[in-house]
């Protein structure tokens, strides 16, 4: 299905404007390049308008501006009855259909807008072989909703501007709604499973009406099934909560990648300045202690040869016996006296008599000098002593301390690296999304402990039920009268469970297909085949791109890339649901750079092949990139510029040369 | 015994000096770190090594004798005995002094050139040197047999 | 899927599910049929009440056997 011709007329800047869409080559591609404000945007309005009845891309100006063309306004006289008109001729295999939508106002001057009068939508069927056939609003509807669903419109016609935001705003429910209605299960999910539902509760309370057992088992059934739905519906919110949290927690490790633990560095820094400090107070008291030996010693080294001149003469004088051996002159002069050795008592003789008087005259001799002599021996040697030993320590100390300076060095390099690490790393930042990833952690855990509970209750739940069904069915048995009412709830019952898991496997079935699908388009057309592994759509019905490396990427990825997977995906959901109808996008490549410009070149080069692609750009935006690889190949090329007056587009058709 | 004076002197001008010894940390008399006593005997080591010694002009009383302890005692003895030869010197304390006097100003003037020599910051490292290499030409092995 | 039909998958599915059941068969793609022929609210309950009465007859007959 295609997109053959569209007709405007008074329809805001188009006073009367038809554009067609042949195509004589291979590619079913068509541009339309126009200035910001030159209608493009109006363009796509159109068509909603046309067939939904709704313009959802309006600008802020356009919303200002009626939606009569100005000039019909102003050439018209008062009273006069003006027609808005859009028409859009699709065509399959010969067969066409065309959908218009009129809307009929009156001029009157004294008003600013003109007052509307009345809407109509139609459709008409014609092909050759046939009579036309024209379908009422109803009928038109129903066939429109059987091409390009309503729904899922934004897959078929959309703004390139927004294709930035589209997984962002394209929350899970937005594709599980897609996907209900190209599978067409809203025909089982909105309509006939509550239906079928809604009868089989009647069934049982005019069951219960006839056996007031069976009305408590019913009343209670009810209760247990609609406690049972709310239970479900908390299960899917905590599921979607959990995907939420585990994505917040993704996130924040992609952005904490190669960041490293503000905390714990903190904490290492803190310890490495304690350090610091400590080390440099163990330096300086060594130092201390260092000066006061060099002190000592500078004084003992200097003054060693004086030392050891002095005591050399104490030493000579010694064995020269010019200092007496340690004796008192008193006990001496004594012994001489009483001729008796003072200590012994022995008499003395003469040969002792004479050594104690030679003694006695030493001593007498030089007693002051040999006293001053053996007073400077000691503390000499002392000093001697002292200096060898400090020598030692002072070797010692010069070793510990180059030992604490190099720790220090390393200490301080360590701490540098830190402050660097930190300057880095935006530290608010950086502790932000630690204190995020620790908030997901727990919303998480705390949602998955909910989790088991509601299940465990949805399981005791569904035992209940099973049980009161049970409890239903043996009562209704014994109710003679009640087996056509037994056969019909039985019966219901049935339909319904079939009509659910019916439901549930076409979900699963049209996920994974549009799942595959999106993943072979995407990877058939990525330009960086190697950087992405997977493409998964969740149960919640969220995409995830998976890079390489086993992480979703889905956030970081480049604007170029995000709107291949956003036409990937539409492109799948076209294929998956039959629905050959056109793309339409305004602004293609407004987000993306010119590298990638002409990669979507190809991209769409590629899908015009199988599907009318219609791409409308600013002259700004149809840049060498992106020309060179769709000019040569494109069927009709229009241009849209404003007259003078601004208020009316002039349509140019440039024939491919 | 000749009379003991009662404290121990230096010239004047070289009161200037010993200030401004205070330059550097090991040797800074303000702030406690060093007493008046054991600068004066570090520069009569400076002067003793050097040998050089010079009179005094003026004198100036820099500390009392009672400062002295046995050790100092000893060392200013040992000097006196070193410079004249003669143990009688050690019963004129007088003249025990104004040898050490002597040497202590002439040697404040050389300790205070080589403060002033090296770069700031490197005196220790320079009587550490010193020190060493003082100590490597001593031999000290003898001393107490 | 053709231009104007309803989903194959949904025809599929339902008969693999009633599992050779074609009362219930039958009557759910009538249903379905209805449905999609239909939009917005028509006199659904009533039809459905009918529909239920007229299959579930036959149906119950063979499965109390």
């Amino acid at each position: 299905m295609r997109i053959d011709n569209i007709r405007l007329l008074n329809y805001r800047q188009f006073r009367d404007v038809e554009i067609s869409f042949t195509s004589q080559k291979k590619h079913d591609l068509h541009l339309i390049i126009g200035k910001n404000g030159s209608g493009k945007t109006n363009f796509l309005n159109a068509l909603n308008w046309c067939l939904y009845g709704d313009e959802p891309h309006l600008s802020i100006q356009s919303k200002l501006l009626p939606l009569l063309n100005l000039n019909a306004i102003s050439s018209a006289e008062e009273g006069a009855d003006i027609n808005v008109e859009v028409e859009v001729r699709f065509v399959k295999e010969q067969v066409y259909i065309c959908f218009v939508r009129k809307a009929i106002f009156k001029i009157f001057k004294s008003e600013d807008f003109p007052v509307h009068q009345s809407t109509e939508f139609e459709a008409t069927i014609s092909a050759e072989d046939m009579n036309s056939k024209i379908l009422n609003e109803e009928e038109a509807k129903i066939q429109l909703e059987r091409f390009i669903p309503s729904g899922i419109r934004d897959y078929f016609f959309f703004d390139g501007e927004r294709l930035d935001n589209y997984f962002k705003e394209a929350k899970g429910q937005n594709i599980r709604d897609a996907i209900i209605t190209i599978s067409q299960i809203e025909l089982l999910e909105s309509k006939i499973e509550p239906r079928l539902d809604d009868i089989l509760k009647e069934l049982r309370r005019a069951a219960g009406r006839m056996n007031p057992k069976l009305d408590n088992t019913t009343q209670l059934l009810e209760e247990a099934k609609d406690r049972y739905k709310n239970l479900k519906k908390e299960i899917q919110g905590c599921h979607k909560e959990i995907a939420i949290s585990k994505k917040g927690m993704e996130n924040c490790d992609r952005n904490l990648k190669g960041v490293p633990d503000i905390e714990r560095i903190e904490q290492e820094l803190h310890q490495l300045r304690a350090d610091k400090k400590h080390t440099k107070e163990f330096i300086k008291e060594y130092i201390g202690k260092k000066a006061n030996i060099l002190f000592d010693s500078s004084i003992c080294v200097q003054l060693a040869p004086s030392f050891q001149y002095s005591l050399q003469v104490v030493k000579e004088k010694r064995i020269n016996k010019e200092i007496p051996p340690p004796a008192s002159p008193v006990l001496l002069e004594s012994s001489l006296k009483n001729n008796q050795c003072t200590i012994c008592a022995r008499e003395l003789d003469s040969n002792a008599k004479n050594h104690v008087e030679e003694m006695l005259q030493e001593i007498k001799l030089s007693s002051e000098i040999a006293n001053q002599l053996i007073n400077i021996e000691y503390p000499l040697k002392n000093c001697l002593d002292r200096l060898k030993h400090n020598l030692k320590e002072l070797h010692e100390l010069t070793r510990s301390i180059d030992s604490k300076e190099k720790e220090l060095d390393k200490i301080e390099e360590r701490m540098d690296q830190i402050e660097k690490i930190l300057k880095q790393c935006n530290v608010e930042n950086v502790r932000k999304w630690f204190e995020q990833r620790k908030g997901y952690e727990e919303e998480h855990g705390k949602k998955q402990r909910q989790l088991g509970v509601l299940e465990e209750r949805q399981k005791k739940l569904q035992e209940k039920i099973a049980e009161l069904e049970n409890e239903f069915n043996e009562e209704m048995k014994k109710e003679v009268k009640n087996k056509e009412l037994s056969k019909q709830i039985n019966f219901c019952k049935k339909s319904l469970e079939i009509v659910t898991k019916t439901k549930e496997v076409i979900m699963h079935e049209t996920k994974k297909k549009i799942e595959s699908k999106t993943k072979d388009l995407f990877f058939e057309l990525i330009w960086k085949k190697e950087t992405f592994a997977d493409i998964e759509i969740s149960d919640d019905f969220d995409i995830n791109l998976i890079h390489f490396m086993g992480y979703s990427c889905l956030g970081s990825i480049s604007a170029a890339e995000r709107e291949l997977l956003a036409l990937s995906f539409t492109l799948a959901l076209h294929d998956v649901s039959g629905f050959e109808s056109p793309i339409i996008i305004d602004t293609p490549v407004a987000r993306v750079s010119d590298e990638n410009r002409e990669n979507l070149g190809k991209v769409f080069s590629n899908v015009s092949k199988d599907k009318q692609t219609i791409l409308l750009f600013t002259p700004s935006e149809y840049s060498d990139d992106i020309s060179k690889e769709i000019e040569r190949i494109r069927s009709n090329k229009y241009v849209f510029n404003l007259s003078a007056a601004e208020n009316e587009v002039v349509l140019k058709e440039e024939k491919y040369v | 015994m000749s009379d003991v004076p009662d404290r121990l002197n230096i010239d004047k001008k070289d009161r200037d000096l010993y200030n401004k010894l205070d330059q550097e940390e090991i040797l800074r008399f303000k702030g406690g770190k060093r007493t008046r006593k054991e600068q004066f005997l570090l520069a009569l080591s400076f002067g003793l090594k050097n040998n050089v010694s010079k009179p005094l002009n003026a004198k100036e009383g820099w500390f009392l004798t009672k400062d002295l302890n046995e050790e100092d005692k000893a060392i200013l003895n040992s000097i006196a005995l070193y410079n004249t030869k003669s143990v009688e010197v050690l019963n004129r304390k007088s003249e025990v002094f104004k040898i050490a006097e002597e040497y202590a100003h002439a040697g404040i003037r050389l300790l205070f050139d080589l403060m002033n020599s090296v770069q700031f910051g490197s005196f220790n490292k320079r009587l550490e040197l010193d020190v060493i290499n003082n100590f490597n030409k001593l031999s000290l092995n003898d001393v107490n047999e | 899927m053709s231009k104007f039909t309803i989903n194959e998958q949904i025809i599929k599915w339902i008969r693999k599910n009633c599992d050779s059941d074609k009362d219930i068969e039958e009557f759910l793609l009538n249903l379905i049929y209805f449905e999609a022929e239909r939009t917005g609210q028509w006199q659904w309950k009533d039809n459905y009440k009918r529909m239920i009465k007229n299959h579930s007859n036959e149906w119950g007959n063979k499965n109390e056997n």
